[in-house]
């Protein structure tokens, strides 16, 4: 019984710890690909936590098989009456209820992100193909007077400019912005992007999720940033972020009211940023690692209960 | 696919250019100068064209008369509105190198803002 309580703890502290903790850690920001892995860490875990309380609490209600409690060298019996509760068969069938329900809401968000993508992504192709021209630096041009440069993810990824980007932008500037739009497509940005959505509409009242899903959506400009500077410098690529946001396309206005290209640009012209060494490395993957898989260890804690109480033996 | 793509492209760069109501066989005529196509084959690429709403068609007698409905630079400016609508969710879909910053904004970099611009006016310009 007490498996649920500790585990929705586990998700309240979490969350607002490590929500907490994440915006301020500098590593975060001068290691993004570590700072996006370690949303996505927290992220999983409190969302696994959270999903993992109906499921405790409906365990008296699933037909736990014998093989299972064998396994345990216990009994069914004993087992479940480690998961059981005071309220006994109808706080069971509820959090049931609430499981298949969030299970189904999942499944429902999941696909239907996934087919709005797909369906978005065909119509731009099909525009693409129509208006663009394909330019031997490796992208696509489209006559368009206003500067834009953008990358279409998916099997068949493409990166767009705009001939008002060509114009305005340097050989230098230009082959970074190209490589930063590359490293998205081959880091399968959208993906990241895609499941922090996910769990950002799943979990809707709850501000962790929407916080990661932002805050791993800047990261994955910087990452973007860090790789491209293999091919130039880092000036060319804040001189390029300064031209495209100071002449390009007018976006809707935001709830956010700092813009990420300004961190960027920042990120970018302040000094040059040492990688991380192994031993933190090593750490954050420790701690990562710790973190994921709290929330099963908790949620298992009274079957290991049961199976090391001393209990009959099935002959 | 990629084929067809070409082919739709190919069709809808003829009406463009020649901005008045074509029949099928106007189309075909003009394409075989480069390629060898079927007059079918070309009728399903305007069957299609007219299906996505990019032509629209006028009977003339026993035949249609083919025309575009936007111009090259109206179906290039909906399609990048349709990714700043996109991009403004902040989905998957595209990934936009940056977005709008404000004048405000702009203040703020001050004196990093100064130090890229003034190293900017050293580099050529791409044209």
């Amino acid at each position: 019984m007490i498996a649920p309580l500790i585990l929705v703890a586990f998700a309240a502290i979490a969350g607002l710890v490590g929500g907490r903790l994440l915006l301020r850690v500098s590593w975060v920001h001068t290691s993004p690909h570590w700072g996006i892995w370690a949303w996505q860490a927290l992220s999983m875990a409190v969302a696994g936590a959270i999903v993992l309380v109906p499921v405790t609490l409906a365990i008296p209600l699933l037909p736990v098989s014998s093989s299972a409690a064998q396994f345990l060298q216990t009994t069914s019996f004993h087992l479940m009456e480690h998961y059981s509760t005071p309220a006994g068969g109808w706080l069971a069938l509820a959090a049931l209820g609430v499981a298949l329900c969030l299970l189904v809401r999942i499944v429902w968000l999941a696909s239907s992100i996934v087919h709005r993508a797909v369906r978005a992504r065909r119509a731009q192709l099909d525009l693409l193909t129509l208006v663009g021209q394909d330019h031997p630096a490796g992208f696509v041009l489209v006559e368009h007077g206003t500067p834009f440069v953008y990358c279409l993810p998916g099997r068949r990824r493409r990166v767009v400019v705009t001939s008002g980007a060509l114009e305005l932008l340097t050989v230098r500037e230009l082959t970074v912005v190209l490589a930063h739009e590359r490293t998205h497509l081959r880091a399968r940005h959208d993906i990241a992007l895609a499941l922090s959505q996910l769990l950002a509409r799943t979990f809707v009242p709850i501000p962790l999720f929407r916080r990661a899903h932002d805050e791993i959506s800047a990261l994955i400009e910087m990452q973007a940033d860090d790789a491209a500077r293999a091919f130039g410098d880092r000036t060319a690529l804040a001189q390029a972020l300064v031209t495209l946001s100071l002449e390009g396309a007018q976006r809707p206005a935001h709830a956010s009211t700092h813009s990420v290209a300004l961190a960027r640009i920042r990120r970018l012209t302040s000094s040059p940023h040492r990688p991380m060494r192994l031993p933190q490395s090593i750490s954050i993957a420790m701690a990562t690692a710790v973190l994921i898989s709290a929330p099963l260890g908790l949620a298992l804690a009274p079957a290991v209960e049961a199976a090391t109480q001393h209990c009959c033996t099935p002959d | 696919m990629k084929q067809l793509g070409e082919l739709e492209a190919a069709v809808m760069q003829r009406l463009w250019q020649w901005q008045r109501p074509v029949p099928v066989r106007e189309v075909l005529e003009d394409l075989q100068r480069e390629r060898h196509l079927a007059y079918t084959t070309v009728m399903t690429v305007l069957d299609n064209l007219h299906g996505k709403g990019f032509v629209r068609r006028v009977k003339d007698g026993r035949a249609y008369l083919y025309s575009a409905t936007m111009s090259r630079e109206e179906h290039t400016a909906g399609m990048l509105d349709q990714v700043l609508a996109a991009s403004a969710d902040r989905g998957a879909t595209l990934l936009h190198f940056v977005g709008h910053m404000s004048q405000e904004e702009l203040a703020e970099l001050g004196s990093a803002l100064s130090s890229v611009q003034s190293d900017r006016s050293d580099d050529g310009s791409l044209g």
